[in-house]
């Protein structure tokens, strides 16, 4: 099930009637997203980018984008931000991150922006394990376990990351707003077009550590880190953030979590990719 | 408190079991608690409708404590839940 978007023409940010009832910054403190109430649907404002209203049931949105934004920045916006606000609102779980899927399964990468979720994900494309998600990873129940929903076939990275990991693979036009390179899926960077059942998490530490370090975390501070990643629409509806937790709960306790860090070379991905294959086999994982 | 005085979770807090501990959430306020496994058990009597009393029996049944000890320890735990808004003594 998929939200459906409607392109309106281009208008001004013209200042709204009330404040936002709840709003993300980016880490130097700007806002990244405004949450706004239009009656009953949501108005969510990307500051000089674009407005997307999102109706009530999370199931349509429509954006104006700001007049001077001519390139794939709403769609880029509508896929990798809004939509998953949309599925929260539909009470699905929902986290900023990247999976990816390795023959043990699902593999989610957690962490704050900088901690190299997607460069992880390039480099497990680039070794043959095809990524499911880049931004947000939506995991969900499915009869005894849980699983990871492909998100959309594409992921962004740095330049550095980019020409170190798949030089030859060309970024789409660019977006405005970021100098990260927008690369779509190809057969040097396969994309999972199914589902696949989540195996483990990993919390990205800040690359400190001069090896790589693996530890087992407690359902307790898996939970609470699931949470703080997670996409939610509306904080002030207890019902939804009620049911938001109890799902996100569920995936605590059936899925095993773990603090991983690793220093941030380039040629240390190979081996880590294949210790992680290992950890995350049934040797490494006990539930 | 007295010993036989009702308790009752608020009603704008959930909690839920995650391994061997209990995590509340105040959905009031957006502030999350911890509980360890004898809090997660207490937690657990006041959900079903216990006493300080009735719990107090149920948790000296499973745990190796004084029955001193275990009240001073339930009373300061109800307390503090009160104080925060997360339980009602009725």
């Amino acid at each position: 099930m998929t939200g459906a978007l409607t392109l309106a023409p281009a208008r001004a940010q013209a200042p709204l009637a009330s404040p936002p009832y709840h709003t993300i910054f980016f880490s130097d403190g700007a806002p990244a997203i405004a949450f706004h109430r239009a009656g009953e649907a949501y108005l969510l404002r990307f500051p000089d980018l674009a407005d997307f209203e999102v109706s009530a049931d999370g199931l349509s949105a429509t954006c104006r984008p700001a007049p001077h934004v001519r390139d794939a920045t709403p769609e880029h916006l509508y896929v990798n931000q809004v939509l998953p606000l949309m599925r929260s609102r539909r009470g699905e779980a929902i986290y900023h991150g990247a999976a990816v899927a390795t023959p043990a399964g699902a593999l989610a990468c957690l962490g704050a922006a900088g901690r190299g979720k997607s460069t992880l994900a390039a480099a497990f494309a680039r070794a043959g394990h095809a990524f499911l998600a880049d931004d947000a990873v939506w995991a969900r129940p499915a009869g005894g376990h849980i699983e990871v929903v492909p998100g959309a076939p594409a992921l962004r990275l740095w330049e550095d990351s980019r020409a170190a990991l798949v030089p030859r693979i060309a970024p789409a036009a660019p977006l405005h707003f970021t100098s990260k390179h927008r690369l779509a899926a190809a057969p040097r960077l396969p994309h999972a077009d199914r589902p696949a059942p989540l195996r483990a998490i990993y919390l990205l530490g800040e690359g400190a550590s001069a090896s790589v370090t693996i530890a087992r975390t407690s359902a307790r501070e898996a939970l609470l880190a699931l949470l703080a990643h997670a996409f939610v629409i509306d904080i002030a509806d207890r019902d939804l953030v009620a049911r938001h937790f109890a799902t996100t709960a569920r995936i605590a306790n059936a899925v095993p979590c773990f603090q991983l860090d690793y220093p941030r070379r380039y040629e240390t991905l190979e081996p880590l990719i294949a210790t992680l294959e290992e950890h995350a086999s049934a040797e490494g994982v006990q539930r | 408190m007295n010993s036989a005085q009702k308790i009752s979770i608020s009603p704008h807090v959930v909690g839920r079991a995650v391994g061997e501990e209990f995590v509340i959430l105040d959905l009031a306020s957006g502030a999350y608690f911890g509980l360890d496994a004898v809090g997660a058990d207490m937690w657990r009597l006041i959900e079903s409708g216990k006493t300080l009393a009735e719990i107090c029996d149920a948790v000296e049944r499973d745990y190796d404590v004084a029955r001193d000890v275990l009240e001073a320890d339930a009373r300061a735990l109800l307390d503090d839940l009160a104080a925060r808004g997360l339980i009602v003594l009725e």
